[in-house]
């Protein structure tokens, strides 16, 4: 027993000290792309922003509706004479700080984490990524940089956008099938809204996004000879950037309760 | 100049000790195609000895760091027994990828010397296409085209004639060989010595060490 979580512990630990010296080595990434800009780095990081963000908004967008509609639904049952500002309230604290960057983060995991993890898997198995770095190109700076900065902005965005539809369809339904005042929920919203509540949820998007690109370029960077170990490395993708991120969620959600 | 002495290293059957002076091109027959790539690895970097050292222009790679292997490996080209490419690029894409990368070159120019050097090395394949819907020739073609862009010094090459026709072999021998003709220094290896038969009579080989031909 003691054995076992002695194992696991260790597991974990060489787990997280992989993941920062990722990271580490994509902040080297970053600052030499800073230093210098180089077009095809550019043109990968549009191209991941692109495929993260643009072909994931359709999504986000009819689960940000949904949840939306789902919240004014359960919200009507309240029967105050104050029920529009505790309506908008329950936006802020709801959706915005926990709902939005945990939704938004899923969407990016199942679609993207593990496209990262098996995209590099694969190359890593042809001698891709070998090739590339037999030319003179660090893989840092060209396959890890623009994909962890990539993911990061387009969960940003998507997290953005998500607050944005969710309140407005929300408000919309409310008005509409229970002619709840908009006045009330902007008020609600207004009243507790503030900048500590946006950085909450933009800090959140942006750690997500990091952290799952990072998790997808980890994964995939660990398949050995055996192209078995592709498959794998999108599922493992999958389940460590789960538990990254709702871990992190919290302690998150602590740090600024303090 | 290439020099082994006495390197030993996983997947390699025996020592290897052999030097190749500057500008000469030199065949190496492997006993399997792992110890071709094992020596590739090496000559690059990616891989250290277990024993005895390496030096590739003065310079042992394994005990460059980063930053200095990165600068090292430009001054040295490869054609790969697939050709060497990234797979979700086009082929355009792979063969600017590396001048793209290192900058100071105007679209304009490299697109023109990009386009000059496809034609020098004969190559008429769909160039946007990706590397898996051409030919392993044409993939050579457009390898050896990457050569004539980032020009560099040293020159390895993977099982270069294997699975080509006999007019296929003649071709890429001849680019090579022109690509090789101002003092480049080339290393074929191969499992196949049959590969090399009649193509091999048109190169310059080296033949001391333990280097066959």
């Amino acid at each position: 027993m003691i054995a076992a979580m002695g194992r696991t512990a260790l597991s974990v630990y060489e787990a997280i000290t992989e993941l920062m010296a990722l990271v580490l080595s994509v902040f080297r990434g970053l600052v030499a792309s800073l230093v210098r800009v180089r077009k095809p780095v550019v043109q990968v990081l549009f191209r991941q922003v692109y495929f993260t963000g643009n072909e994931a908004f359709k999504v986000v967008m009819v689960i940000s509706m949904a949840t939306g509609v789902a919240i004014i639904s359960q919200m009507s049952n309240v029967t105050d004479a104050g029920r529009g500002s505790l309506i908008g309230k329950v936006f802020v604290w709801v959706v915005i700080r926990e709902i939005a960057p945990l939704i938004t983060a899923l969407v990016v995991i199942a679609r993207s984490g593990s496209a990262i993890a098996i995209e590099l898997g694969q190359m890593k198995l042809k001698g891709e990524i070998e090739y590339l770095e037999a030319l003179g190109i660090p893989g840092e700076q060209y396959l890890l940089m623009p994909r962890v900065v990539g993911v990061g902005i387009a969960l940003f965005v998507l997290n953005a956008y998500f607050n944005l539809i969710c309140v407005l369809s929300g408000l919309l339904v409310s008005w509409i099938g229970w002619q709840i005042p908009l006045a009330q929920i902007r008020q609600g919203i207004i009243s507790v809204l503030t900048l500590k509540e946006l950085a909450i949820t933009s800090s959140k998007s942006l750690l997500f996004g990091v952290v799952i690109a990072a998790v997808g370029c980890n994964s995939g960077l660990k398949v050995g000879d055996s192209i078995t170990q592709i498959p794998q490395a999108g599922t493992r993708a999958v389940i460590q950037s789960l538990i990254i991120v709702f871990v992190a969620d919290v302690l998150i959600s602590f740090i600024f309760l303090f | 100049m290439i020099q082994f002495a006495n390197v030993t290293a996983e997947h390699l059957d025996t020592p290897l000790d052999f030097s190749i002076p500057d500008g000469v091109i030199a065949s190496l027959v492997t006993s399997r195609d792992v110890e071709g790539e094992t020596i590739v690895r090496l000559l690059l970097g990616f891989r250290a000895p277990i024993s005895g050292s390496i030096s590739v222009n003065g310079l042992e790679p394994s005990t460059l760091i980063d930053s200095q292997l990165s600068d090292f490996r430009r001054g040295i080209g490869g054609v790969y027994h697939d050709g060497g490419f990234i797979s979700n690029l086009n082929m355009w894409e792979n063969l600017i990828l590396q001048l793209a990368f290192e900058g100071g070159i105007k679209r304009s120019e490299l697109e023109e010397r990009a386009s000059v050097a496809l034609q020098q090395v004969g190559f008429d394949g769909g160039v946007h296409n990706l590397p898996s819907r051409l030919s392993i020739f044409q993939r050579k073609q457009v390898a050896i085209a990457r050569l004539l862009l980032s020009s560099p010094s040293i020159v390895l090459c993977q099982s270069l004639f294997e699975g080509l026709s006999r007019g296929e072999q003649k071709s890429i021998a001849t680019a090579l060989l022109d690509y090789c003709r101002d003092g480049k220094t080339a290393l074929l290896l191969t499992s196949n010595p049959d590969s090399l038969k009649g193509v091999a009579s048109d190169l310059t080989f080296y033949t001391g060490g333990t280097l066959q031909t």
